[in-house]
């Protein structure tokens, strides 16, 4: 090789990485073949015994898609907004009330804490009538 | 090196005041700044690179002073990452905006070639040359050479033992290795260049002495310099750098040559011709201003001001060098 | 000058009020996200990366450390009163800690976390004030070699002594390196894995895969398997002070705790985990009488002294290698380098020199963060404790909220948030299938300044791959590299023909964090 472009080879490391990270998935993959799976990980709030809850993770990830789409058009509190009570009522949260005081309030301190406090703009949308 | 953060830092307060320009009814044309021209109003600089960078503190430097100074209002800067600048030159000679600058310069030039970028200058307006910085030569404080010839000549002895660090690939301090490489009787290609992605990691590598010499801008270099860590063996400029003033250029120590690292604007492919006088006026008026000088001494920048079709045989002349000897190192195909 | 008098300054900068007002949030919020289930310190300072548009660099870096020190702090409120660990390096406290809870000592046991706490919190902070800028004169004669090997060392020693699969964290490192190379190639400017998308090329932004991982990943993880029953919170009245037979049963495990926890956090390997339960284990080892016998049964205010002092000692030692060598050995550390980076600051043997003020005060800042969370921590035990029954739903909702916030106010990008989701149901896979997540995030950030340094050694020695070991630090760090796979994989067998867990696989459950 041109000892002046040795540095400059962007290839040998990417096939150095893609090779070991296929060898790593053949050995996992032989193991959970011969029944060796490893334990979810747990937490504070994981209890695994449980069935896995598919249609929560399902209504989760379209919330935050919708979230994602909506922020141009009604401003990023709205949308957090939208995305907070969502997530908080498929988690479980039953008092209606206590949902849509969390969901406004949250954001909104957000949204003046971020711009008047740390200067990061955040789009308002609507709420652009509670900026000074 | 790693994944930059895009950022916006500025825009925000530039959105204000360009939404204050509005709300005030927007003094364009009024006549109303005695006998001054209005303010040049809706103005966008784009900075093809990282915040921090060299193109991101011209394009800051250029909105401060043109605002300062009343020559326009309401200028945004935003940044455009990635691909040496050729991320940012694809937007521009895409652009249909009339109101868009990008800053660019020598490291553009050089990125555009090893890219192998489809858009080139070419798909753009030059509008003018502002600044450029000297590069220096230096060696670890430890090492043996004294004199730039002696370092020449043991380089010419072994280039291959001889590693020399300095910036990314293809940018202003390879480029300018090449060239006194071929000054001096060394075949380009034969040059163990060692990359690096920041001018503080090139100085950590000669720091260190696994490199037997580095290249970098002088006020990268200027402190540890003045430490005694480092030898100076020659600057690239025409004339010494302020900032070095006993360090001798390369011309004064028998090597040919003349080096600088420059900066320069340019706008949207097909501007009219009314449009590039506009800002070859505007930015003529910013580097004629006070504030302007300042800005230069502050940044430790030397004033490379030129317009006008100079200014664009100019660019041709240096792309050609750039070709010439990234193709000879092997760069460039 | 010396260190005194750098540190003096230090402490003029950090005692300004805006300083002392960032160190005061970061502490707080800290100690907050310690106690709170499923946002770590990693996360926050994640979610907190937009501030560095806004907010100078000193301050950002004096509020981030606050939240690193508080997390510990609050982390072992949450093991002693929970039984479940909200960070890794808290699994150990957890053991005694919430056996003595359950015998009607919770006071004593959040004492002597709290105390032990800020001694080794002190000391090791003291001794990094020492021994940082020695150790930045130092390296500054350290190669590319001498780099890559520390880089081996460190990736090898994070996914090797992580989790409860060493080879799913060897897969999760991997996984971080890769997605650590997209992007343009800083040495030779070309595009790597961009697929022709433009946003890609100036690299996956490491907010938006750090926050996916973790508090997307985090919260889906949740969703699938949310605990049914209400959290058993044991109550604690408020906390004044340890009784003399107390400290005297604590001082010693300190001390120890402090002496095992600062030089193993500062050597680039394994991070704060690994000296958490080396002191458990010392302390169990030395205990006679009726501290033998309190071990495992009632709680022995032994086993929460020594491991919660090693914890703190850690975290300040991990600051060794981020600051003098801009090398990150624990998620939080390897945060905290992308905030460096996008302040344009390059962490490493010159950044003392070149950044002295930022250096000290942060430095200044450390001592001034463990007297305010002894004040925090102490008396207000009680008043942290209700967090821990803060409902579910809305906690994680606001995580939720706080991942979009932090990824949007970056850049306004509605694909980054796109992104985010993406890698976010990578992490919530990962979790669900044994995978740790620490491994990916140190991967992402030291895989290309491994890579970068080991180009560079070649195109020095010509592509001579023997150069790698040429020097005698590269031959000792590797040395190391290789004895930290046996022990791992000698410890895990030996465990196994016993037929019990061993720390590490214990650890493993709260890895990720």
């Amino acid at each position: 090789m041109n000892p002046g472009t040795e540095s400059q080879n962007p290839r040998a490391y990417p096939y150095l990485i893609g090779i070991l990270l296929v060898v790593a998935g053949i050995a996992v993959g032989t193991q959970v073949w011969r029944g060796k799976t490893a334990p979810a990980e747990e937490g504070e709030d994981i209890d695994t015994d449980q069935p896995t809850n598919w249609r929560g993770i399902a209504v989760l990830v379209a919330l935050f898609v919708v979230h994602a789409l909506l922020i141009d058009y009604i401003g990023w509190p709205l949308a957090a907004a939208l995305l907070f009570g969502g997530t908080a009522v498929t988690l479980g949260a039953r008092r209606w009330w206590a949902v849509v005081v969390a969901s406004l309030a949250l954001p909104i301190i957000l949204l003046y804490v971020f711009t008047y406090g740390l200067s990061v703009y955040l789009p308002p949308g609507p709420l652009k009538v509670l900026m000074w | 090196m790693l994944p930059q953060l895009v950022r916006r830092r500025a825009t925000r307060a530039a959105a204000l005041l360009a939404a204050a320009a509005l709300l005030t009814g927007c003094g364009s044309g009024s006549g109303s700044n005695g006998g001054q021209a209005a303010p040049i109003t809706g103005l966008k600089i784009m900075a093809p690179a990282a915040p921090g960078g060299g193109y991101d503190q011209t394009s800051r430097a250029m909105q401060k002073d043109l605002q300062d100074t009343k020559i326009a209002s309401g200028v945004q800067v935003f940044n455009v990452e990635g691909a040496s600048g050729t991320n940012g030159l694809k937007q521009l000679a895409d652009s249909k905006d009339d109101n868009l600058l990008m800053t660019m310069g020598l490291i553009m030039v050089g990125g555009i070639q090893t890219t192998g970028s489809e858009k080139t200058l070419k798909d753009t307006t030059p509008i003018a040359r502002l600044l450029a910085e000297s590069e220096v030569l230096v060696v670890p404080a430890e090492s043996p050479w004294t004199t730039l010839e002696g370092f020449l000549e043991s380089w010419r002895q072994d280039p291959k033992n001889t590693p020399i660090a300095g910036g990314g690939a293809g940018g202003s301090e390879q480029i300018l290795l090449g060239l006194i490489a071929d000054q001096v009787g060394i075949d380009p290609g034969q040059i163990n260049y060692v990359a690096n992605s920041g001018g503080g990691k090139a100085l950590e590598k000669v720091l260190s002495g696994e490199v037997k010499a580095g290249l970098n801008g002088v006020s990268e270099f200027k402190e540890q310099i003045d430490a005694g860590k480092l030898r100076a063996l020659a600057v690239s400029g025409d004339n010494r750098s302020k900032l070095l003033p006993e360090v001798k250029t390369l011309k004064e120590q028998g090597v040919g040559l003349s080096f600088y690292n420059w900066r320069g604007v340019h706008a949207r492919p097909g501007l009219s011709d009314s449009d590039k006088q506009k800002f070859t006026d505007m930015l003529t008026r910013l580097h004629d201003s006070e504030a302007w000088k300042k800005t230069l001494v502050d940044n430790d920048w030397e004033d490379y001001f030129l317009t006008g079709a100079e200014y664009s045989s100019f660019v041709d002349s240096e792309n050609e060098r750039a070709r010439k000897v990234l193709t000879d190192i092997g760069l460039v195909k | 000058m010396n260190s005194v008098e750098l540190l003096l300054q230090g402490f003029q900068h950090a005692l300004s009020a805006q300083n002392l007002m960032f160190a005061l949030i970061g502490v707080v919020l800290g100690t907050l996200i310690g106690v709170l289930p499923g946002i770590g310190p990693a996360m926050t300072v994640a979610l907190l990366l937009p501030i560095t548009y806004s907010v100078d660099a000193s301050a950002a870096f004096i509020m981030f450390a606050g939240i690193y020190y508080g997390a510990m702090y609050g982390g072992s409120t949450t093991s002693i009163l929970l039984n479940t660990p909200g960070e890794t390096a808290s699994v150990m406290t957890a053991i005694e800690g919430n056996k003595m809870a359950k015998a009607g000592r919770a006071a004593q046991a959040l004492a002597t976390a709290a105390i032990g706490s800020f001694v080794a919190g002190t000391i090791a902070t003291a001794a990094l004030t020492l021994a940082a800028p020695q150790i930045a004169d130092w390296a500054v004669s350290l190669t590319s070699v001498d780099y890559f090997a520390l880089v081996v060392l460190a990736l090898v020693t994070v996914s090797a002594m992580l989790g409860s699969s060493p080879l799913r964290g060897f897969g999760s490192l991997l996984i971080g390196m890769f997605a650590g190379m997209i992007g343009i190639d800083s040495l030779s400017g070309q595009n790597r894995f961009t697929f022709g998308v433009d946003e890609l090329t100036t690299g996956l932004p490491v907010v938006v895969a750090a926050v996916a991982l973790f508090a997307v990943g985090e919260t889906l993880h949740v969703a699938a398997w949310l605990r049914q029953t209400p959290p058993k919170v044991i109550g604690v009245s408020t906390v004044w002070g340890l009784p003399k037979e107390d400290i005297k049963r604590s001082w010693k495990p300190w001390l120890r705790g402090t002496a095992l926890g600062f030089p193993i956090g500062a050597i680039p390997a394994g991070g704060a985990d690994v000296p958490t339960f080396l002191s458990y284990a010392i302390e169990r080892k030395l205990a006679k009488g009726k501290a033998k016998e309190e071990f495992g049964r009632t709680g022995a205010i032994e086993g929460v002294a020594g491991p919660e002092a090693a914890n703190n000692a850690a975290a300040a030692g991990v600051l060794v290698p981020l600051l003098t060598l801009g090398l990150a050995t624990s998620s939080t550390a390897a945060v905290m380098l992308a905030a460096f980076q996008s302040y344009g600051l390059r962490p490493g043997p010159l950044l003392f020199t070149s950044n002295p003020e930022l250096v000290w005060g942060l430095i200044a800042s450390l001592y001034i963060g463990n007297v305010l969370l002894l004040v925090l921590n102490l008396p207000l035990a009680s008043l942290w404790a209700k967090l821990l029954r803060v409902p579910r739903p809305f906690l994680y909702g606001g995580i939720l909220t706080c991942a979009s916030l932090g990824t949007y106010a970056v850049n306004q990008s509605p694909v980054h948030l796109v992104i985010l989701l993406v890698i976010g149901v990578l992490g919530f896979a990962m979790r669900r299938y044994g995978w740790p997540i620490a491994p990916a995030v140190v991967g992402l950030i030291l895989g290309p300044i491994g890579e970068e340094n080991l180009r560079q050694a070649m195109q020095i020695n010509q592509g001579d791959y023997s150069a790698l070991v040429s020097t005698t630090f590269a031959k000792i760090v590797l040395g190391l590299a290789l004895l930290a796979v046996v022990a791992s994989l000698v410890l895990r067998v030996r465990a196994r023909l016993k037929g019990k867990q061993t720390p590490e696989a214990l650890v493993g459950a709260g890895a990720g964090n």
